[in-house]
């Protein structure tokens, strides 16, 4: 069976926390503001195998079966719009956006053979999926592969070094451990948000101050906007205390 | 142990990563620790037990203080070697009763994270679907 997708520019997606690579997250470290995202996941799970291989295994010996997807992250609240998506409701950075808004609504995280299920829109999004667009998926297979195989081969690549974050994370912070299997347990797990200084600690990143650098206006600005909301509470106070971390880093 | 303890509620941080064995000292996330001697309310250190071996010893510790409004706890058996007569730290095993990390939650019917306007429970993994 075919599926047809074709995007028409409604912007419906460009809301709420985006994905990124290592690559991106850097790149635009001076649009998003950023954060690690732990998305815990039992084995078992139809996606275990990639999230396996993609992510990380939490370290805890009565839970052998217990993964994480360790995702760098654009970290705004969901109805909260994209920095870069225009007044015009168009990306402002469309010819150098993150791999990750590319491939939508493909994601590589997930295993191939899944994908299709991904083409369905979200209600109130306008994508055209009528027998006029494009055939984009057939036979198990995308069919205009280019996007979703280059977010692929970041992820793959990266592997090492979130690897490396989350062994350091693990041996200083056993409760993170504890506290993915605590999540993963129940019926609607939550994601465990870490800074991003500890990631540039732990990967020894020699860009740090940089990086810091970048991040502080982005902060700034996100602290100005979810002051007083009380919708927007927890992240205003982790947008506060990144920006502390980040003033320090970029000394 | 007892001065690393002293320079993390007056904001020394210089002492602390001074004193940290060359094996952890990479490690230590000095921005974050800034900020939590900025921000903690250290309310005292125990030290429940301290062995010492020649040029090794360990340090099992409990450290109060307050994040947030909130009454934490630290249990840690602390490792510390001594080079060129001075005591470093060296790493330790903490025990896993502090949750102190912040949770984001994707509701079951909330589009998932990932954008790609699925149900979280469908999407990304954050479902627990067997297959």
């Amino acid at each position: 069976m075919a599926s047809h997708f074709a995007c028409t520019a409604c912007g419906k997606c460009c809301y709420g926390q985006l994905p990124l690579t290592v690559k991106d997250a850097l790149i635009h470290a001076g649009r998003f503001p950023l954060a690690l995202l732990w998305t815990p996941l039992r084995k078992g799970s139809k996606d275990f195998p990639l999230v396996s291989r993609l992510g990380v295994a939490v370290p805890l010996p009565k839970h052998p079966g217990l993964a994480a997807l360790v995702v760098p992250t654009s970290y705004i609240p969901a109805d909260m719009p994209c920095p870069a998506l225009g007044a015009d409701n168009l990306c402002a950075i469309h010819s150098n956006k993150p791999t990750r808004c590319k491939t939508m609504p493909f994601y590589p995280y997930r295993d191939e053979k899944y994908q299709h299920e991904l083409l369905k829109p979200r209600k109130g999004w306008e994508c055209d999926t009528s027998v006029a667009a494009p055939i984009v998926f057939q036979s198990g297979k995308i069919t205009q592969r280019d996007d979703f195989d280059q977010e692929r081969r970041d992820l793959e690549e990266q592997v090492p070094l979130i690897r490396q974050f989350a062994s350091c994370l693990f041996r200083y912070n056993p409760m993170l451990a504890t506290t993915l299997a605590l999540e993963a347990a129940k019926s609607s797990p939550g994601q465990i948000v870490t800074s991003l200084s500890s990631f540039l600690t732990a990967t020894r990143n020699p860009d740090a101050r940089n990086v810091a650098q970048l991040q502080q206006p982005v902060l700034a600005a996100y602290l100005e906007k979810t002051a007083g909301v009380p919708a927007f509470h927890a992240f205003h106070s982790q947008y506060g205390a990144w920006l502390e971390e980040m003033n320090y880093l970029a000394r | 142990m007892g001065s690393r303890y002293t320079a993390y509620v007056v904001g020394a941080l210089d002492h602390v990563a001074n004193t940290h064995a060359a094996e952890v000292r990479d490690d230590f996330n000095r921005p974050e620790a800034e900020r939590l001697s900025r921000s903690c309310i250290f309310q005292g250190l125990e030290i429940r037990k301290a062995t010492e071996n020649g040029d090794r010893a360990q340090v099992d510790f409990v450290l109060r203080f307050k994040r947030d409004g909130k009454d934490m706890i630290q249990v840690e058996l602390a490792d510390f070697r001594k080079e060129s007569g001075r005591w470093l730290y060296a790493g330790g095993k903490l025990s896993p009763q502090v949750t102190q990390r912040s949770v984001n939650r994707v509701g079951r019917n909330d589009p998932c994270h990932c954008g790609s306007g699925k149900k979280a429970k469908k999407c990304c993994g954050i479902a627990l679907e067997v297959t």
